[in-house]
């Protein structure tokens, strides 16, 4: 019980730090929420399921938080880059498919 | 008008029982002895032990308030009077912010994607419900009415943000009645045991729900009134805003 609690814990850390580690290399925003919002994501789900491992009686609470992060982090992430793409900020590659869209909506 | 109003008979109220409670004031002991605080060590002692030689267990009846959260003892009971100043000073804030920026900040809200519009209803559901489990366990866990009043606001400000729904009227009514209740509680204590915001309702069991209905009571309208307290602040700017650009 407590050895897969831990390996869960284990994973969960990894996959936070590799998130934090994509904050600081990623290029640009639309990257760098794609790092911080998915890796941490899972993180979290490692965390609080090993936490749940430990300690038996908090596992509902710990399900409803994995069912919030769930829930929420998509959208923040996603409203964070929309946000970003409406006050003009260009991605670092050559293609910009969304306003390449919404272009050609407007020449209609 | 209204508000000026409200804000002087909540001082006028507040400064009667001030009077009567320091006219029931003890008489004069020296507050520390030995270079320790005797009061707050008193009524830690009084919480944790109740006044018993051990610490007291989930379960225990007969207790002075059957809080097992420290905080929440004093907060509410022995200090309830200070909460009730604390809650008018965010009223009194939230009223000069809607004078002060009411009129000037007016910026037009660009309507939510499908994501979040779609989404908005769960969350503020989820939100509002994780908050009333918030401030119905302040005398059980750590949390209580402040931060679960500021859950509930964040809740419909994302239904107001995420659908367009405007902001509703409902909210001063609901903050002038939640300031009225808990005055009303604090003279209940007053009428059946002689001290404003006594603890009238008796104690019961420790580290239940209903273990002590005079702390649940309190932490729910403080709950309500800040809630409403912080959404009528934000549902000043968004009415102003849609009555200018509709």
């Amino acid at each position: 019980m407590e050895i897969a609690g831990a390996i869960l814990v284990s994973i969960g850390v990894l996959f936070t730090l590799l998130g934090a580690l994509g904050l600081v290399r990623m290029p640009d925003v639309y990257n760098r929420l794609q790092a911080g919002t998915k890796a941490t994501t899972l993180g979290f789900i490692g965390i609080a399921l090993g936490v749940g491992f430990y300690e038996p009686q908090w596992f509902p609470k710990l399900i409803l938080m994995v069912v919030f992060i769930v829930m929420t982090a998509p959208l923040s992430s996603h409203n964070l880059a929309r946000a970003a793409h409406v006050i003009g900020i260009k991605p670092v590659g050559e293609v910009d498919s969304l306003a390449s869209k919404e272009a050609d909506n407007e020449r209609r | 008008m209204n508000k000026i109003a409200a804000i002087f008979l909540i001082g006028l109220i507040s400064a009667g029982a001030l009077g009567v409670y320091i006219s029931n004031l003890p008489g004069k002991k020296p507050f520390k002895r030995n270079g320790h605080n005797d009061i707050s060590r008193a009524y830690m002692t009084k919480t944790a032990n109740g006044g018993k030689r051990n610490v007291i267990k989930k379960g225990d009846r007969k207790l002075e308030n059957s809080s097992s959260n420290i905080v929440t003892a004093v907060v509410l009971d022995y200090r309830g009077f200070d909460t009730l100043g604390e809650v008018t000073v965010l009223f009194a804030a939230i009223a000069g912010i809607g004078l002060l920026l009411g009129g000037s900040r007016r910026r037009r809200i660009r309507p939510a994607g499908p994501v979040i519009s779609s989404m908005a209803p769960w969350i503020a559901a989820f939100i509002i419900i994780t908050s009333a489990y918030i401030f119905l366990h302040g005398h059980l866990s750590p949390g209580g009415g402040f931060p679960g009043g500021a859950m509930i606001a964040a809740g419909f400000l994302i239904m107001v943000l995420g659908m367009g729904s405007r902001a509703p009227k409902i909210f001063k009514t609901i903050e002038t009645f939640g300031g009225l209740a808990f005055i009303t509680v604090g003279v209940i204590g007053f009428l059946k045991k002689g001290s404003f915001l006594q603890n009238a309702f008796g104690s019961g069991e420790v580290g239940t729900l209903f273990g002590s209905i005079f702390l649940g009571i309190l932490y729910a309208i403080i709950g309500f009134k800040v809630a409403a307290e912080l959404s009528s602040g934000f549902g000043e700017f968004v009415a102003e805003e849609e009555g200018k650009h509709e």
